[in-house]
């Protein structure tokens, strides 16, 4: 729906648009141009003489070879897929669950669950942290009462990267189900009441109606999360800062530790510039996938 | 029939009791641990009943903890208001006027609400020390905008197109030009979505913890960073982490519980615009 006073357009564009445009610009476009600048030159921060030698692209191609990087990606990957995995059966099982017809009391029900959600990540990773502490948390010590034996969980390089999807877990699924659950209710009563008459059974309701109703919602789910996940920090940093070793360390540490252990800046540039372009990527295929679900 | 759904509804209350179970036991098992003493936390079996105790609650209160949660309301706030003031028109313009660039600004700012936060801190830090912005509140106000604005933009603009522009139009045939259309007519009917809106972009300048831990430090000193700030060399105190902690999602949660019906709608039809 457009307004079709063209004369307007252009008198109250000023006041509307520019403003925000204005700011956008000045925080979005001229750091980008910044970084992309001095992605082009040593620049390490610690060095007092004001040196900024031209590089050329020696930044990109030392990082694009790096095989940390590549561990990295292969972290940041595993942890997405795994903690997406996860969210999305609880995520789905919970929805399904809840929007039934005879359960009482969902608002209450869906207010405690969204709460792990919207809690600070530095707190979550905290207070995970201290459930996974060898000597007095609580994680260690039911596992080792089950028979296990637990010396450590976020210092052994085999167990932290689980460790912290757990926490992750706990963190988004009620995103994931928010997100399935409203899908959920917008599925039109019909086809359930067609299919009963044909005398379907559950489960074949369940996979062919629900399940491909709720394609759009998973998918846009599935989307969010990756997208969220790629970009993790907090918890992680908090919980183990990347280790033991590099075992759960995801890009946006690494970034980090380029940045202010290293204090390369140019280096530090064109990560992040590589990082930006990866998830601009991954959102672009957001975008088309989604107006292509539109079109039909 | 009958009691083969009974069976049915108690498994199901069952597993919905499970899940809200691992939701908030985590924040249980903090809570408790706030209330003991460090004898008690050091315990071989996990003490679920024990004597309580608030000396940590009193130590964190004498402490300059509490200072963090003015910083993080102003940024917070500040963010907000310098959002919604400036976003609301341009969403509004966007939605109803077709300019050329449209596409393009659409593009750019679901970019930003998508970027990696990291891909602005290098050169927002570099930016910030060479204007001697460290540690100041108006740095982290600019850089939440980054996600705040264009968040807004983004959910208000789609909120805009589903105002039937009727009522507009009727109005502009009345004589009302489109700073007052927008004022007394787009703006109420769009106050629930507003409302979603605003309460996730103030959730989220509060949650933020890189750009607060990188750009501010000790004299701005936002919740997440406080809290992130008792990492000492010697290792961390559990029994203050536990209680910070508890204080500081106390006032999350009990929001949370009030506005849940905002948040959820602004969560999901967020998703599917």
């Amino acid at each position: 729906m457009v307004i079709r006073r063209w004369s307007w357009r252009t008198k109250y564009w000023l006041f509307f648009l520019l403003p925000a445009m204005g700011l956008m610009f000045a925080i979005t476009i001229y750091p980008l141009f910044f970084s992309f600048y001095n992605s082009f030159h040593g620049w390490v921060l610690y060095r007092t003489s004001e040196s900024r030698p031209f590089v050329g692209v020696e930044h990109f191609v030392k990082i694009l070879t790096w095989p940390r990087f590549w561990w990295s990606m292969g972290i940041t990957a595993t942890f997405v897929s795994l903690s997406l995995c996860l969210s999305l059966v609880i995520g789905m099982g919970l929805a399904v669950l809840l929007s039934r017809g005879d359960i009482r009391g969902k608002g209450v029900i869906r207010a405690l669950l969204i709460i792990p959600l919207v809690l600070t990540p530095v707190v979550v990773g905290f207070g995970f942290r201290f459930m996974y502490n060898a000597e007095i948390g609580i994680v260690p010590w039911i596992l080792r009462w089950l028979g296990f034996k637990i010396e450590s969980i976020l210092g052994d390089p085999k167990l932290s990267l689980y460790a912290v999807i757990l926490t992750d877990v706990w963190n988004q699924t009620p995103l994931v189900f928010l997100i399935l659950l409203a899908g959920l209710q917008a599925i039109p009563q019909e086809p359930y009441e067609a299919a009963q008459i044909d005398g379907a059974s559950r489960w074949q309701i369940f996979w062919c109606i629900t399940l491909s109703a709720l394609k759009p919602a998973i998918l846009i789910a599935l989307i969010i999360r990756t997208i969220d996940a790629f970009k993790i920090f907090d918890i992680i940093y908090v919980m183990t800062e990347g280790g033991p070793g590099t075992s759960t360390m995801v890009l946006s540490i690494l970034g980090y530790n380029i940045t202010f252990v290293s204090f390369r800046m140019g280096l530090a540039s064109a990560f992040s510039l590589i990082f930006l372009y990866l998830i601009i990527g991954l959102s672009s295929i957001y975008i088309y996938l989604l107006s292509q679900g539109r079109a039909k | 029939m009958k009691s083969v759904h009974l069976v049915e509804l108690t498994v199901v209350y069952t597993i919905l009791g499970i899940a809200i179970f691992g939701a908030l036991a985590p924040i249980i098992w903090i809570l408790l641990t706030s209330l003991k003493t460090m004898e008690q936390i050091r315990a071989d079996v996990p003490l679920v009943f024990f004597r309580g105790t608030l000396q940590n609650y009193s130590s964190v209160f004498k402490s300059n903890f509490l200072n963090s949660f003015l910083d993080s309301l102003i940024i917070s706030l500040c963010t907000l208001g310098i959002a919604i003031l400036v976003g609301t028109p341009a969403a509004y313009a966007l939605a109803r006027f077709n300019y050329r660039g449209g596409k393009a600004i659409s593009f750019w700012i679901l970019s930003m609400r998508m970027a990696p936060p990291f891909a602005f801190v290098v050169p927002f830090y570099l930016i910030f020390r060479t204007m001697r912005w460290l540690e100041t509140y108006q740095a982290l106000v600019a850089i939440y905008l980054t996600f705040n604005l264009s968040f807004l933009i983004w959910m208000l603009q789609s909120f805009i197109k589903d105002i039937p522009v009727e009522i507009e139009e009727a109005a502009m045939v009345d004589g009302c030009s489109p700073v007052q259309v927008l004022w007394q007519i787009t703006i109420p009917a769009l106050a629930p979505a507003l409302a979603a809106v605003s309460i996730l972009c103030f959730i989220f300048s509060w949650n933020e913890f890189l750009f607060a831990y990188v750009l501010a430090g000790d004299r701005v000193r936002t919740v997440p960073v406080a809290i992130a700030s008792q990492m000492g060399f010697m290792g961390i105190r559990w029994e203050i982490m536990c209680t910070s902690s508890i204080i500081s999602i106390l006032p999350i949660v009990i929001f949370t519980l009030f506005v849940q019906k905002y948040l959820v709608r602004g969560l999901t039809l967020g998703a599917f615009r």
